[in-house]
Parts: C-alpha cells; structure tokens; sequence
C-alpha cells in the first residue's frame, strides 16, 4: 500500500496526527517513523512530506530532536515528544475520532443506516 | 532498514553531493544559519543512507526542499558593509594595482569603461542581495547571474576607453595597495558561520 492510495487531500490532514502517534510510543526517527505509517497502511510518506513536517512539529514545541550515533550506520536524527505535544495529540486524536465518526455517518448510505 | 548501499556507484554519489551543494546554498542564500543548514543536510544524508533513495527520488528538487522547511532566517544585519564594500574595494584595489604595473610608463587611466563596470558590479550585487530568493533558486541560476555581471564588467572598459582622468603610476600603485589592503580587513571582519555536522 502507498501513500498514494489514498487521496492526497486526506493524507496533509491526517499525517500530523498520525506522525505523532507514532511519537506517542517513543522516539524515533524520520525513515522508521515513514515505515511506522507504511506497515500501518497509511502509505510511506516522501523524507520531502515527511520532515518539513517533523520541522514544524519542532518549531511548535510539540517534539525535540535529538542526534544520536548509528551502530556502524550514520547517526540518526531521533524525535521525542513532549508533554506539549503529547497534550495536544490527546485533543486531536479525540476530535479526529469525532470527525470521522461524523463523517462515516454522513457517508453511509441511508439503507445501511438503519441496520446500523 | 538498511543502512549501507554497496551498488551506490559514484555517479549517484556525485548526483547526491550536487544535490546537497544546491541545497545547502538554496538555504545559505535564504538566510539560514549554518547550525541549521548543517542539520538539514544531515537529515537528508541520514534519510538517503537508511532508504538507499537519492535526494532527488526522497526530497524532490533542492529549491522545492528549501522552501517547504520554512526554516528561520537570519539575514547578515548589514549585506553593504559585510559583503559590498569588501568586495568593492578588491576589485578597486586589484584594478589600479594592475594598471600601475601594465602602465608604469604612461599613468593609468581612469576609464567610462572602468567606473560604468564598478556600477555594474555594485548594481549586480545589490540586486541579488535583493531579490536572492527569485533570482537564486539554483546553482545555475546563480552561476548565470555571476557571470552576466563578469561579462558586463570585463566588455564595459573595452568598449567605452574615453579616459576621465589619468593617475601616475606610483599614486594608483598605493591607492591600490591601501583598498586592496581595506578590503582585505573588511573580508576578515565578515563573521563566520560556518556549517557544522551535528553527527559530529
């Protein structure tokens, strides 16, 4: 599955959420947090989505990045989450969860509502 | 993941280090610190090393990467005295010193030719200092700007040679010698900032 699979439109939504998400379970760097959201079935976002991302999240205080030495491999650029922003994932993931329940509702045929 | 790639052959190594040259200019340009650039360029390295991707495949053009980071900028305070006035008074300098020494015997002449191209140096630059973020949007980019105003500064004094003054030799000599030498002071006045690997 790729990113591309679903609409490009929904992916700039939800990839902050999703990004953060990922954070929530511990820090973790740009490629692997990429293979996170790829093996999830989000899709793999490009490094050129993926970091201006991680880069605004570390402007807004929402996580910190931290460099840390590869074993044999480059050193890795690792982002932790911060209280700051673990609360501000907590509200998102909340109305995200009101916003698609609203939004299957709406999409749901009629016939299948009543079933329901 | 992995993180070693033993098939890169080196043209894809001279593909990524071009990329990252543009890239690291495109922000130099932009105003972004060198801490900062430093730490952009590893994130791709990083990225590009773990994907096996090129930075073209992962990061698309370096111009487009640049922008979208919005990383904060700071401007040098002062581009006229940090970069112009240096530069300016090099090339001044460089000018009467090789006229003395080509013209020891007949003065050197001060040139239409001569002060039009020091304005068209100076207008160049400062254009660019201007609007860097339109004009420097790639190596090339910058590599034809630079050498439209070589061009221009080098035709100028051979097709306007009416002479505005002349300078004895020993007078252009020191002249020279005393802005070849300000310059010099000036240029090591720029403060440094350089760009740093934060993988040490």
């Amino acid at each position: 599955m790729t990113l591309q699979e679903w609409p490009s439109d929904w992916m700039r939504g939800v990839l902050e959420l999703a990004v953060m998400r990922v954070l929530a379970d511990g820090p973790s760097y740009g490629y692997a947090i990429a293979g996170r959201l790829r093996d999830a079935g989000l899709g793999e976002p490009k490094g050129g989505t993926l970091y201006p991302l991680l880069t605004r999240l570390e402007a807004s205080g929402d996580v910190v990045p931290e460099w840390r030495a590869g074993d044999g491999g480059p050193g890795r650029k690792y982002f932790a989450i911060t209280p700051a922003g673990r609360e501000r994932f907590a509200h998102l993931s909340e109305q995200w969860r009101g916003f698609t329940t609203v939004t299957t509702f709406i999409t749901t045929p009629s016939k299948e509502k009543h079933h329901v | 993941m992995s993180s070693d790639h033993p098939l890169r052959d080196s043209s894809s190594c001279s593909t990524r280090e071009s990329w990252l040259r543009d890239f690291a200019l495109l922000l130099r340009t932009r105003g972004v610190d060198g801490a900062r650039i430093g730490d952009a360029l590893a994130e791709v390295e990083s990225h590009c090393d773990d994907s096996g991707q090129e930075p073209t495949e992962a990061f698309g053009e370096p111009a487009d990467y640049a922008a979208s980071l919005h990383l904060p900028t700071t401007k040098p305070t002062n581009w006229t005295m940090n970069v112009i006035l240096p530069v300016l008074g090099l090339v001044i300098g460089a000018n009467f010193v090789l006229g003395a020494v080509l013209h020891w015997s007949s003065g050197v002449a001060i040139t239409v030719g001569v002060v039009a191209s020091m304005v068209v140096f100076v207008a160049f630059v400062a254009l660019l200092i201007g609007f860097f973020g339109k004009v420097v949007t790639s190596r090339g980019a910058l590599i034809a700007w630079f050498g439209a105003g070589f061009v221009l500064m080098v035709a100028l004094p051979l097709v306007l040679p009416q002479a505005l003054a002349t300078v004895h030799p020993v007078i252009a000599l020191v002249l020279g010698l005393v802005f070849v030498a300000l310059g010099l002071m000036a240029v090591r006045q720029i403060p440094a900032d350089p760009i740093v690997d934060p993988r040490g």
